[in-house]
């Protein structure tokens, strides 16, 4: 209805405004012939007068003009454009002007009098128009409305009605019932065939299709709900992080584990390529051209590579990836399952150490129970070499026979260096005895120093950066010593010509490290001591080996490979450990980490007094020598009864305890060694012990795992020696030990 | 006709042309009507004469559109004005030198009772005069008389005194003898003296300027030799 009242009052408009126009058009013509009707009969009057200046004959045809209809304003001005006359006003803006030039031909020329300009106001014609449009539209107007409401009734009777039927019946059709059939109130209905007749056909057919097909939805919607359900709980459940990207490598979903994994939110990942996943763009462009190229048709499978989390560390992966491919074949994208197996790295790695420590203990074990072994042998004979030359020393040295002196003082020098070598061989087996002092670092370190310097070349410096602040540490001084002077010594050697060799000292206070000599981890506070050279370094494949005894890189006879296997030895039975850093032709850096030692009881390092005894100090008291070598329980029978003691030897330990169980036994001391065929020392000393537990005992021991100086002491034994015993260590042991008890 | 013949021909013919070449051409129009403007052109006429190379033309126009016409361009002279009233409106007209006419503004009337000898006298009573008469009409304006009636024909005037519609009208001597005597009126007479009596010129557009002493000498020779007042006393005598 609405739409019929605009379309009408549009056309009518339409049809008035054209209308109007044309009226308009009239009226202006009008006016233009009135006007042009005055140029064809007033403008010679006016011309004339003009010609003979007749000002009032002028002003009198001005006002003339005036009155005619639509004119308003008439003025007359000479040819100098001057006013002549006038009549009437113009008080609208809605006028026609018309200027006409007033000429007059004289004497064959064309003279100009002045100009008549007439004035015609269009108000006229506006108020007709008006007066038209009122008309026009009041009639249109009811027209329209009575036309309308014809045309509205006809047609909500044909057309109206049904459609407000069929919206109802839209309105009330529901998918999850089956539909109810449509059907219109109208005349004969069954027999129409027309357009509402079949829209209602086609309505009801549409509806029951609409049904059938939102039926099967339905069933395909449960299904894949199920689908999705499923498919949600294992992508989101799934440890491993999972990744889907399009075939531009976008990525377009990734499971939890994902961002746990990556470290990436959600945010992080929007509308951004897996290149943030690689390390390097040339790896990811490498994966692109293996994995994402559609024309490769490379198969699922599993590979392992690196990407790089979002705070820069690298992931170690074991990624299974293939395409995402629709039944009919279609590419959707890819997909990337990516299994962190940093920690199964990480647990590869420390096995592939532990098993490495556990070669190196092993082959330090045995070469230290190999060289133990040898060790111990060589110090009984040494002891007895060592012994015996001692004495003909003391023997011969007032004999004059300056041949014989020379001589035995050469065996004794030969046997103090092969002593000094067996002590090597019992320190990297850990057999040599330590006598646990709190050491000052920078002490040992300058005393160091001043026995090595005289020795170095002046072509090498030797700087020193130490730290006078750090704790000190326990350890055996001597070994220390004996420690630093074997890399100070290697590091001189390792620098031909010029060079720095330098000592460092610091506290470090949280180390994580890895022991190169025994491949053990190092984590905590330690004290570190390093040398340095500037030298050749040491070739990465005997990198391995170095700490193994009698390895060496030095010529023939300028050193024994001990240096290093020594300073193993050593360190580890103090708890101790090496870190070696090299780079062949740039140098070695030896780093060791010592536990520092805080304990205020610390004794300083005190010597012995040396004391001259008299050959008379034994006083017949009654010692026991218990040894399986013979020579050497002969050897000290020897050289104790020198002193006044009656000395009973035993070659067996079960022998020995025989003799000690005897009524009239009266042993003042036994004297032992540890390593014996059927029972060993600290067995025997166990029972003697039990026997007589106020008996002094003296454990010596060339090499034994079982035993030291604490454990020794901790037994019961009054004193612990090391074989080969000097003799002087030995008669003053037994004199302290014997006036003690007395 | 031979080659010399020829040749005669063409030059007389040449010299004939330049001749008529040389010839200023003057038109010279006059606002005044007869007898004045009939005056004006035998003197006009005679000076044609004497003057070689112009040849003068002779019109009547409207008072106002003469000069104009002059003032313009369109026409060489006016005959003739009194140059002090024209020389602030009508900037392009030039006056020769030589007077040959004096107007002089009458008053006529049938009384010869009271003596008029100037404007002022005419106050107490109706006073006419006729449009184009400028002096007159101003000046009766001036001294605003009982009655005042301007009129647009000298006829108008001379019937208004006729029948006593006014006491006394003031036009051109001459023009007002000759109205009295085309109407034959018997009754109304000229009073002596003239209320007023301005000298007249010729004037000339600017671009004749050169002519000015030709008209001069030829206006004076004239006066001199007793051309002009013969001249004026035929024309009076006509009347």
């Amino acid at each position: 209805m609405l739409y019929i009242v605009l379309f009408s009052s549009i056309v009518t408009l339409i049809l008035t405004a054209i209308q109007l126009r044309i009226d308009y058009n009239e009226g202006i013509n009008v006016i233009h012939q009135r006007i042009k009707q005055i140029e064809l009969t007033n403008l010679d009057s006016i011309r004339q007068s003009l010609w003979t200046i007749d000002t009032s004959s002028i002003q009198i045809q001005a006002d003339g003009l005036s009155r005619i209809n639509d004119i308003i304003f008439v003025e007359i001005t000479d040819e100098n454009n001057r006013l002549v006359a006038s009549a009437g006003k113009v008080d609208t803006k809605n006028t026609i002007r018309k200027n006409i030039e007033l000429v007059q031909e004289y004497r064959g020329k064309k003279t100009a009098l002045g100009t008549l300009t007439i004035v015609a106001t269009k108000e006229n014609v506006y108020q007709k128009l008006i007066d038209t449009v009122v008309v026009i539209l009041i009639s249109q107007a009811i027209k329209t409305f009575l036309v309308s409401l014809f045309v509205l009734i006809i047609f909500y009777y044909l057309v109206t009605r049904h459609l407000e039927k069929i919206s109802q019946h839209f309105e009330k059709l529901e998918l999850t019932s089956r539909p109810v059939s449509l059907s219109l109130n109208r005349h004969n209905s069954d027999n129409v065939d027309d357009e509402l007749s079949r829209v209602v056909k086609s309505i009801n057919k549409m509806s029951n299709h609409i049904y059938q097909s939102y039926t099967e939805i339905l069933g395909n919607q449960h299904d894949l709900a199920e689908r999705e359900a499923k498919f949600s709980a294992i992508f989101n459940s799934i440890t491993d992080a999972i990744v889907i990207v399009d075939n531009d490598r976008k990525i377009i979903q990734t499971n939890p584990a994902f961002h746990t994994t990556f470290g990436y939110s959600k945010e992080d990942i929007k509308d951004k390529t897996t290149l943030m996943l690689y390390d390097n763009s040339d790896e990811y462009f490498n994966q692109g051209e293996k994995r994402y190229n559609p024309q490769a048709k490379t198969t699922p499978g599993t590979y392992e590579i690196n990407y790089k989390r979002k705070d820069g560390s690298l992931l170690p992966s074991e990624t299974l990836g293939g395409p995402i491919n629709l039944p009919d074949g279609t590419q959707l994208g890819y997909i990337g399952i990516i299994r962190d197996i940093s920690a199964r790295k990480t647990a590869e790695k420390e096995k592939a150490r532990l098993q490495k420590q556990l070669q190196q203990s092993q082959k330090m074990h045995a070469i230290g129970q190999l060289t133990g072994g040898i060790a111990h042998d060589f110090n009984n004979i040494l002891a007895s070499i060592l012994g015996y030359s001692e004495l003909a020393q003391q023997i011969t040295k007032n004999s004059g026979d300056s041949k014989l002196v020379q001589y035995i003082e050469r065996i004794n020098i030969a046997g103090e260096r092969a002593r000094k070598l067996v002590a090597q061989l019992l320190a990297f087996s850990r057999g040599a005895p330590a006598d646990l002092q709190s050491i000052k670092l920078p002490v040992l370190i300058d005393d160091v120093i001043s026995l090595i310097r005289p020795t170095i070349p002046s072509s090498i410096l030797l700087r020193t950066e130490i730290d006078d602040q750090i704790p000190a540490v326990l350890m055996d001084n001597t070994q220390m010593h004996q420690m630093l002077m074997n890399l100070c010594i290697n590091a001189r050697d390792a620098m031909t010509g010029n060079g720095i060799m330098t000592i460092k000292l610091s506290h470090e206070t949280s180390v994580d490290k890895i022991c190169n000599s025994c491949n053990g981890q190092i984590q905590g506070e330690y004290v570190q001591l390093t040398v340095e050279d500037t030298g050749s370094g040491i070739l990465p494949e005997i990198l391995d080996s170095i700490f193994d005894p009698f390895l060496t890189t030095k010529d023939v006879g300028k050193g024994t490979g001990m240096g290093l296997s020594v300073v193993h030895g050593i360190l580890h039975k103090h708890h101790s450990h090496i870190v070696v850093e090299t780079k062949p032709g740039s140098g070695t850096h030896f780093h060791l980490l010592i536990p520092p030692f805080y304990e205020d009881k610390a004794s300083p390092i005190t010597e012995q007094p040396v004391v001259n005894f008299s050959h008379d100090i034994g006083n017949g008291k009654h010692l026991l020598i218990v040894d399986d070598e013979e020579t050497l329980a002969t050897f000290l029978q020897d050289f104790l009864q020198t002193y006044g003691y009656r000395v009973t030897i035993s070659t067996s330990s079960k022998h020995a305890i025989e003799l000690i169980r005897h009524p009239s036994a009266d042993f003042d001391l036994i004297i032992t060694d540890q390593t014996m065929p059927e029972m060993t020392g600290t067995e025997m000393i166990k029972e003697i012990l039990q026997i007589n537990s106020d008996l002094p005992v003296i454990l010596c021991s060339g090499y034994s795992e079982l035993i030291d100086k604490d454990k020794a002491l901790k037994l019961g034994c009054s004193k612990y020696l090391d074989k080969p015993i000097q003799n002087r260590v030995l008669i003053q042991s037994v004199y302290d030990i014997l006036t003690t008890k007395n | 006709m031979n080659i010399n013949s020829i040749i005669y021909s063409a030059l007389l013919w040449v010299i004939t042309g330049l001749s008529c070449m040389a010839e200023t051409q003057l038109h010279i129009s006059s606002g005044f009507t007869p007898p004045v403007s009939d005056f004006f052109n035998s003197v006009l006429t005679e000076a044609d004469k004497r003057m070689k190379d112009v040849s003068i033309s002779f019109e009547i126009l409207p008072a106002e559109r003469s000069l104009i016409l002059v003032n313009q361009g369109i026409n060489d002279a006016d005959c003739c004005r009194i140059p002090a009233l024209l020389a602030q409106e009508y900037k392009n007209i030039i006056p020769v030198d030589i007077s040959f006419f004096s107007a002089r503004f009458s008053a006529f009337s049938k009384k010869n009772d009271v003596p008029i000898k100037s404007f002022t006298d005419l106050k107490p009573f109706s006073v006419g005069s006729v449009e184009g008469w400028k002096i007159a009409v101003n000046k009766i304006k001036e001294i605003n008389p009982a009655v005042t009636h301007i009129v647009t024909t000298p006829e108008q005037l001379f019937l208004m005194l006729e029948q006593d519609r006014l006491d006394y009208g003031v036009v051109g001597y001459l023009s007002g003898l000759k109205t009295i005597a085309d109407l034959k009126l018997n009754n109304i007479h000229a009073l002596e003296p003239p209320l007023e009596e301005k000298q007249l010129y010729l004037v000339v557009h600017n671009k004749h300027k050169n002519l000015i002493p030709l008209f001069n000498e030829v206006l004076n020779e004239m006066k001199n030799d007793g051309t002009i007042n013969s001249l004026y006393s035929e024309l009076i005598s006509s009347l």
